[in-house]
Parts: structure tokens; C-alpha cells; sequence
């Protein structure tokens, strides 16, 4: 029987983490828009997140107990934390600052709207919830 | 909690961008004075910015850790006084005129200033911009489960 949480909710719940960090991320970028030195940062998560969710698939040694280590070697999802990264700019400015305004701007723009299809997603996926127990009142 | 971080550095940035432009708008304001309370005419002054940590909460502390995504904060760290040499304008008329009659007048360039005050204008926005996707994400995540 699935579980009333899947997977799928803790996906969505990590993804959404995700935004949130990288929105503060991206914000702290533009408020050192013209501070010297400052170097852009950026964060990444689909390879992690990507490597988790592997994990779910069982490993290659056998468990005949919980107890046991099954050799995958993998975060759990609840635990998956995104990389921070530096970003790459060929055209720094003469102060050695990075941030380029467009690109953090579009930035912030996409985040935005990733987090908007997340918030619709997981509301969809509540009443959807809230259906089956509602009908189930009849 | 998480949004107020971003909330944080966005008017960090806003705050600093004001404070840039108090000091250029005293550049233009003082374009022509002479006399200033250090002696001399109005010297040209500029803000120093730095990328500096948020304040650290209680918890941060006790952990004593440095998260690898925290986010800096714009800061203004100091303000400095340009040296470039004054502007010496024949007048001997006037009552700050020197024994040839010249007075010095701060070398402040209008055009400099404006284009800085324009930058300082679209860092503000830009920041602006940025605090209103903030907050529109707050209220979506608060719309999770609303039917």
C-alpha cells in the first residue's frame, strides 16, 4: 500500500527548501550589486538530489536485518543539501566584482517561478488527499 | 526563519544604496562652497562598500559554524575624501581669494555625480525587485494547502 507521504512529498519539500535558499543566495548577490571584490555565488542541487533519489533503490549487498548496511553509501533525501558555487564570470569588472545584474535578475525571476510550480504542485497533491477522504464520507 | 534572510540582505543593499546617495547628493550641494569647517573648500567624498556576514543569531553562535551559503550583506564601510587638487578660478573679489587672486572650488564634475547617483537609483530598484520576489514567495508557500 503506498504511504500517505511518499517520497514524492519529501522530494517537493527539499525542492522547495531549495528555492528558498537559493533565493537568499541570489538576493545577497544583488545587494553587493557594486561591492568590490564580491564574487557571485550560486547554488546547485539536481545532481545531489539526482544521487538521493538512486538511493531509494535498494544496494548491492543484501540486509537480512535493518540493522544492516546494504553498501549504497547515499545521504538520504530528508538529509540532501544543495552545493553552493562561485559563479563563472568572463567578464568581470575591473573592482574583481562578478555579479552580473541581467543574469541575477533572471535569476531570481526563474527561482520564482520554479517555487510558484512547487507551492501549485504540492497544494494539488493536498486535495487531491482532501478528495479521497472526503468521498469516502458518502 | 528563512525568508527574513533575504528580506535582511536585500535592505541591506537598499540601505546602503541610500546612504551613497546622501553623500553624492552633498557633492552637488556643495558643488561651489569655499569655506568648510576643517578650513579649505568642500572636498569630493565617496563610499567604501564591503560584503560582510548578516549578524549571527544565538543559535549560530553556540553552533560557532559558518554556513557555506551565507548570504553577505552589502555594507558601507567607511567614507572617503577624494585628493584630487581643487579647481582655482581667478576672482579676486572674493573674500576666500589667495594673495594672487584665486579661490579654490572643490573639483566636483556634475556629470560624474549624476551617472553615480543614476547607478545608485537602479541598485536600489534592482534590490527593490528583488525583496518583492521575497515576498511573493512567502505568500505562495502560504497559500500551500489553501483550498
Amino acid at each position: 500500500m503506498a504511504k500517505l507521504f511518499d517520497t514524492h512529498f519529501t522530494l517537493l519539500e527539499r525542492s522547495l527548501d531549495f528555492r528558498t535558499r537559493r533565493n537568499n543566495l541570489l538576493s545577497a548577490n544583488v545587494a553587493n550589486l557594486e561591492t568590490p571584490g564580491y564574487k557571485s555565488r550560486d547554488m546547485v542541487f539536481e545532481e545531489a538530489l539526482g544521487k538521493a533519489m538512486k538511493a531509494q533503490q535498494p544496494g548491492p549487498l543484501r540486509v537480512t536485518d535493518d540493522k544492516h548496511f546494504d553498501g549504497r553509501r547515499a545521504t538520504p533525501l530528508e538529509l540532501v543539501k544543495p552545493q553552493v558555487i562561485t559563479t563563472a564570470s568572463p567578464d568581470a569588472a575591473l573592482d574583481q566584482n562578478t555579479v552580473n545584474m541581467e543574469t541575477e535578475m533572471a535569476k531570481i525571476a526563474e527561482n520564482q517561478v520554479a517555487y510558484q510550480a512547487l507551492t501549485q504542485i504540492i497544494s494539488s497533491r493536498f486535495n487531491k488527499l482532501k478528495l479521497a477522504i472526503r468521498e469516502g464520507d458518502r | 526563519m528563512n525568508f527574513l534572510n533575504a528580506m535582511e540582505t536585500s535592505s541591506s543593499g537598499m540601505s546602503a544604496q541610500r546612504y551613497r546617495m546622501n553623500i553624492i547628493s552633498s557633492n552637488i550641494a556643495n558643488a561651489q562652497t569655499t569655506r568648510t569647517p576643517q578650513g579649505g573648500p568642500y572636498r569630493r567624498r565617496e563610499v567604501v562598500f564591503g560584503a560582510l556576514p548578516a549578524p549571527r543569531t544565538f543559535e549560530q553562535e553556540l553552533r560557532n559554524r559558518v554556513q557555506p551559503d551565507e548570504p553577505l550583506h552589502a555594507k558601507v564601510l567607511g567614507v572617503a575624501t577624494d585628493d584630487r587638487p581643487p579647481v582655482l578660478k581667478f576672482d579676486p573679489s572674493h573674500p576666500d581669494a589667495n594673495e594672487e587672486g584665486y579661490v579654490a572650488y572643490p573639483n566636483i564634475d556634475p556629470t560624474e555625480e549624476m551617472v553615480n547617483m543614476m547607478l545608485a537609483t537602479r541598485s536600489y530598484q534592482a534590490n527593490v525587485a528583488s525583496f518583492n520576489a521575497t515576498k511573493n514567495m512567502a505568500l505562495r508557500a502560504l497559500e500551500i494547502g489553501r483550498v
